[in-house]
């Protein structure tokens, strides 16, 4: 599984897996939500745990997996990390540190596991200057401020990665060329509030071209961060890294991505969708982690909602896929490299022979004949 | 209240729509609704349509899953039908869509809209354009090609009359002038084409001419600029175009417009046929015409910089202005008449003996229908009287009815070779006229003699 290049989307509900592999036995993790549910044998969910002890390569006895990025310490992005701590080695982990400002009461038992974890490999790192081997790297991900905070006092720089630059290191292993990773945010200045608003966001590229596309990971951001990675990236002039093939709907297919309220109504920004269309590349795929997205929504339903895949729907040349509609049963959707681009093994729909919009008006209209008009000379 | 600006039409097209909605399982859905903001108004209307059910076939329109549209809906629903657009710029330069986004859905409205079937028939209707662009049938290969955009912005009309001339081979393009006849002071005929040389007669009126041996884009370009830029990009560079507009910018008179023919392969009249040139015209604005002539006329180095800066500012911010083109020519036309009983008499020789009652009118018919030369045979005069039922005006009475009719009829079809004699035909056939030179010989004199005497003379 873990043999080649790939982009893996695992069905885990309404959160975020995703698997990206670098090549043979090289995985980059971005977030988990691993269902005691999954376990049951009627259940769609995919044991993630499970699959990596099962598919990852063994270093030391152990399965090992090279990088585990946590975009926000949400539950759905993170349930089940105390478990894969436990039965994996953890090359490096990579964090957003002011995600974690809040008081542990208020994050879930993986999420204070990860903060545990990540604080041990932070403390490790400042004493051993760097010097730190597998297992114990961190990687942090934010701006050069963190650095005069007492808890990050003496932490070295280049295990610092400031939004608006790319990552290519993997656990002490540079694959320029092979991997890139362009930080999209957090933002400087926001560091409390939403978690969702936090979202470590990244383009990931597995080859040395971003204007290729890649696939973005915006974690659980709504329409303002949204809008303003773009606007920042265009006005740096890094375009190429807002190109896309595969884009995870962020929020897990929320509408909040491109919905907004205003004046107490809902307003559609298609702005941000014409911005969509316009960076993906070739026929790009838009990926829902999520459960299956009802036709229609209540009020105050969390996400998906049916609103933005129908928006999505619009965005997308290849199509629109659900980690729950689409593919086998408890499998997850897989995008492979196919000649320096990800191309999904899984075909969205395609045309069927129907004619709903044929039949909508003739149900509607109550007959598949218009009413015939009255030709003549004036007489009956 | 906005919602009080919504006719009662209006309120008919958000009622029907409704009950599309409700019965599409979620194949349409209303975005976003905007009320009329003034009495008159349209509704617009967001709507996302599913298009994954429309199967593609090579070279047919690409849609995604689904689709936005907007659509508008005029106060005057349903005499007046909606228009649909999409919400994008994806399909534009494709035939069918203009002005990058608008969908052509109805070639001829008074015949195809049926306001008794309101939105149901427009939705249907659009659900067969799209159908049909997904398998590229919007043009299929029995009918006419759908003839690209350009959108007239000029009072000047250009009758074409004559087939264009053909590029030769090896050639990208055919480059020269057409004679330009005064039908009336809107349109001009243009019935000869000429190859230009060095110069062209100073007392006749040309337009300059490229004909291109490649297609244009759909729609066509709405500024010089852009105009250049594509000519340049089918071969034809700027000084090629320069020499072409100079040497017709001479011959124009002070204070005239200059017109351009540019013709791009882009119409077929029927299925199996080749190409066939698209003609249309742009208009120069006199002043730019002038900053030609000084130009090549050299005239003080004041002026001619002047010409140059005029024509520096033409080429970079002037609006393309489209004259509307007439065409007439046989090599993309069907005459109206085609295949009715009328079209026998399409270049015929024809004697018509009367003209009053019945050969006032069938004198108009058969010029109308192309009769190659016509004699009109009568020895009445148009009296006050027969204005309520033959053809002639009142400022007529008192003329011979066969040479008024014999002007009429040339105002009809001047090529037509129409000819008048006033003669008894009681005293039969008239002798100086040869019976042979004509294909038939109508006789509406309604008078028994005549038929007499034709009878006797013939027999």
């Amino acid at each position: 599984m873990f043999d080649e290049p790939k982009v893996i989307f695992w069905p885990v509900g309404t959160g975020d897996s995703t698997s990206i592999v670098v090549q043979d036995g090289i995985v980059l993790q971005v977030d988990l939500r691993d269902l005691s549910s999954a376990d049951e044998a009627e259940d769609d969910h995919a044991a993630v745990i499970d699959a990596l002890v099962d598919n990852l390569p063994e270093v030391g006895g152990r399965p090992y997996l090279s990088v585990f990025a946590l975009t926000h310490p949400d539950k759905d992005h993170v349930l089940g990390f105390e478990e894969l701590l436990e039965r994996v080695s953890i090359g490096e982990i990579w964090f957003t540190p002011r995600v974690f400002i809040e008081n542990d009461e208020d994050l879930c038992e993986d999420a204070v596991v990860f903060k545990e974890e990540a604080e041990r490999r932070v403390g490790k790192t400042i004493a051993s200057s760097s010097d730190v081997e597998s297992g114990d790297r961190v990687r942090l991900i934010g701006y050069d401020a963190l650095l005069k905070e007492e808890e990050f006092e003496g932490f070295p720089e280049d295990r610092l990665t400031v939004p608006g630059n790319s990552i290519t290191e993997i656990d002490g292993n540079d694959y320029e060329g092979e991997f890139n990773a362009f930080i999209h945010a957090p933002f400087a200045e926001e560091t409390v509030g939403d978690r969702n608003n936090t979202s470590l966001c990244m383009q990931v590229v597995l080859g040395d071209d971003p204007s290729e596309g890649g696939v973005l990971l915006f974690g659980d951001i709504a329409y303002p961060r949204l809008r303003r990675i773009f606007d920042t990236t265009i006005e740096a002039g890094n375009d190429d890294y807002l190109r896309w093939k595969v884009l995870l709907a962020p929020h897990h297919c929320s509408k909040s991505a491109m919905y907004q309220t205003e004046n107490g109504s809902e307003v559609l920004k298609q702005d941000i969708l014409d911005d969509l269309s316009n960076s993906q590349v070739g026929d790009g795929v838009v990926v829902a982690s999520s459960e299956e997205i009802p036709s229609q929504n209540k009020s105050g339903d969390n996400p998906p909602h049916a609103k933005a895949k129908k928006r999505y729907e619009e965005v997308a040349d290849g199509g629109f896929l659900c980690t729950h509609e689409d593919g086998e049963s408890g499998e997850p959707l897989v995008f492979k490299m196919d000649d320096g681009t990800l191309v999904s093994t899984e075909a969205a729909a395609g045309a069927v022979a129907t004619r709903k919009l044929g039949s909508a008006v003739d149900k509607a209209r109550g007959s598949d004949r218009p009413p015939s008009e009255q030709v003549g000379y004036g007489r009956r | 209240m906005a919602e009080d600006k919504l006719s009662q039409g209006q309120h008919l097209a958000l009622d029907q729509l409704s009950d599309i909605v409700q019965a599409s399982n979620d194949a349409v859905e209303i975005v976003q609704t905007e009320l009329p903001s003034s009495d008159g108004g349209s509704l617009l209307l967001h709507l996302s349509i599913e298009t994954i059910e429309y199967e593609r076939k090579e070279g047919g329109f690409k849609f995604r899953q689904r689709e936005p549209f907007r659509v508008f809906v005029p106060s005057r629903f349903p005499i007046e039908p909606p228009s649909a657009e999409f919400a994008h710029h994806r399909f534009v330069g494709r035939a069918h869509v203009q002005w990058g986004n608008h969908l052509c859905l109805y070639q001829a409205v008074d015949v195809e809209w049926a306001a008794s079937d309101g939105m149901f028939g427009f939705f249907k209707r659009l659900d067969e354009w799209l159908r049909d662009a997904a398998c590229n049938l919007l043009d299929p290969n029995d009918a006419p090609l759908h003839p690209p955009i350009e959108y007239p912005s000029s009072d000047t009309k250009l009758s074409v009359e004559i087939d264009t001339p053909e590029i030769k081979d090896g050639s990208r393009f055919w480059m020269g002038a057409a004679k330009l006849t005064e039908r009336n002071r809107y349109c001009y005929d243009i019935s000869e084409w000429t190859e230009v040389s060095e110069a062209l007669p100073n007392d006749e009126r040309f337009a300059a001419v490229i004909l291109l041996g490649q297609s244009m884009p759909t729609e066509y370009p709405a500024t010089i600029s852009t105009l250049i830029v594509a000519l340049k990009a089918r071969g034809i560079p700027f000084d090629l175009l320069f020499s072409i507009l100079k040497v017709v910018a001479l011959c124009q008179k002070e204070g005239e417009p200059l017109y351009f023919l540019l013709g791009a392969p882009m119409r077929r009249r029927a299925a199996g046929e080749r190409l066939r040139q698209h003609l249309t015209t742009w208009k120069m604005a006199p002043e730019h015409v002038k900053a030609f002539r000084d130009i090549v006329m050299e005239c003080s180095e004041t002026d001619t910089e002047a010409a140059w800066k005029l024509l520096l500012d033409w080429a970079t911010e002037t609006k393309t202005e489209w004259c509307r083109v007439y065409d007439n020519r046989p090599e993309v036309t069907y005459r109206r008449d085609l295949h009715t009983s009328a079209s026998w008499f399409f270049g015929k020789t024809v004697a018509l003996l009367g003209c009053g009652a019945l050969g006032s009118h069938i004198g108009e018919y058969l010029a109308r229908a192309g009769a190659k030369k016509l004699l009109l045979v009568d020895q009445s005069t148009v009296n006050p009287g027969i204005l309520v039922r033959q053809q002639f005006r009142h400022s007529l009475v008192g003329f011979s009815k066969q040479r008024s009719l014999a002007v009429q009829l040339m105002g009809i079809s001047p090529k037509a070779e129409i000819s008048c004699e006033f003669a008894n035909l009681t005293k039969g056939w008239p002798s100086k006229i040869n019976l042979h030179e004509f294909d038939v010989i109508i006789d509406v004199t309604a008078s028994k003699r005549v038929a007499s005497a034709l009878q006797l003379d013939w027999c």
